[in-house]
């Protein structure tokens, strides 16, 4: 008899409750007012949380992560300056209808509460993904 | 065409070249360091992970806290 020796990966329910919180706070984080109390503290808890998570000890002996490729390094070093160096000259000129900067395109998505729920769901993603230990 | 369609077709050139190119080191790797190598690298180093941290943090408050006014 053969034995299957590759067994697809599995999602266990932590996995799931902690998404599901995540996306429940997320929800609940972007249905409040920029500019207010509420709000701060909305942010404020998760960047204390990642603060909190990288002053825990790391990974544990024996498990130093393997050596990475820089190849590659130099093409996205070029895509962030591209990026910043637009960044500067938008927000440098006026009027801001003609250069949009980063923050006033994420404006006209976050203007409804989907939009701005989807936007702080990815930012919270994105913190979890580099900070988890 | 506009200024202003100049501008957003200039974020859109630079959002595709990030798409494309993260899209290529994902399936080329290891051979090229992705976005994420990328990333965990700095967070080895311990002055670059508070720099990664106040980047994140940053992003999130300008973002959501204060809005497009937190520089006027």
């Amino acid at each position: 008899m053969v034995e299957a020796t590759h067994r697809a990966p599995r999602v266990s329910w932590r996995a799931v409750i902690v998404v599901a919180a995540a996306l429940v706070y997320a929800w609940i984080a972007s249905g409040l007012r920029p500019f207010t109390h509420p709000e701060a503290v909305a942010v404020g808890i998760p960047i204390i949380a990642a603060g909190v998570a990288m002053l825990l000890p790391g990974r544990r002996p024996g498990q130093a992560a393997a050596p990475e490729s820089r190849r590659g390094v130099l093409v996205w070093r070029g895509l962030l300056a591209a990026f910043l160096i637009w960044e500067l000259i938008s927000y440098r000129s006026s009027p801001r209808e003609d250069f949009p900067t980063f923050s006033s395109i994420t404006d006209s998505i976050m203007s409804t509460h989907p939009g701005r729920f989807a936007l702080f769901a990815l930012w919270l993603a994105i913190g979890y993904g580099i900070f988890r230990r | 065409m506009s200024t202003s369609a100049v501008s957003y077709a200039i974020y859109a050139v630079i959002a595709a070249s990030w798409v494309a190119w993260g899209v290529f080191t994902q399936v080329e790797r290891p051979r090229y360091a992705t976005l994420g190598s990328i990333v965990r690298g700095m967070m080895r180093h311990p002055l670059m992970r508070w720099a990664v941290w106040a980047s994140w943090a940053f992003v999130g408050w300008h973002l959501f806290v204060r809005g497009r006014g937190a520089f006027k």
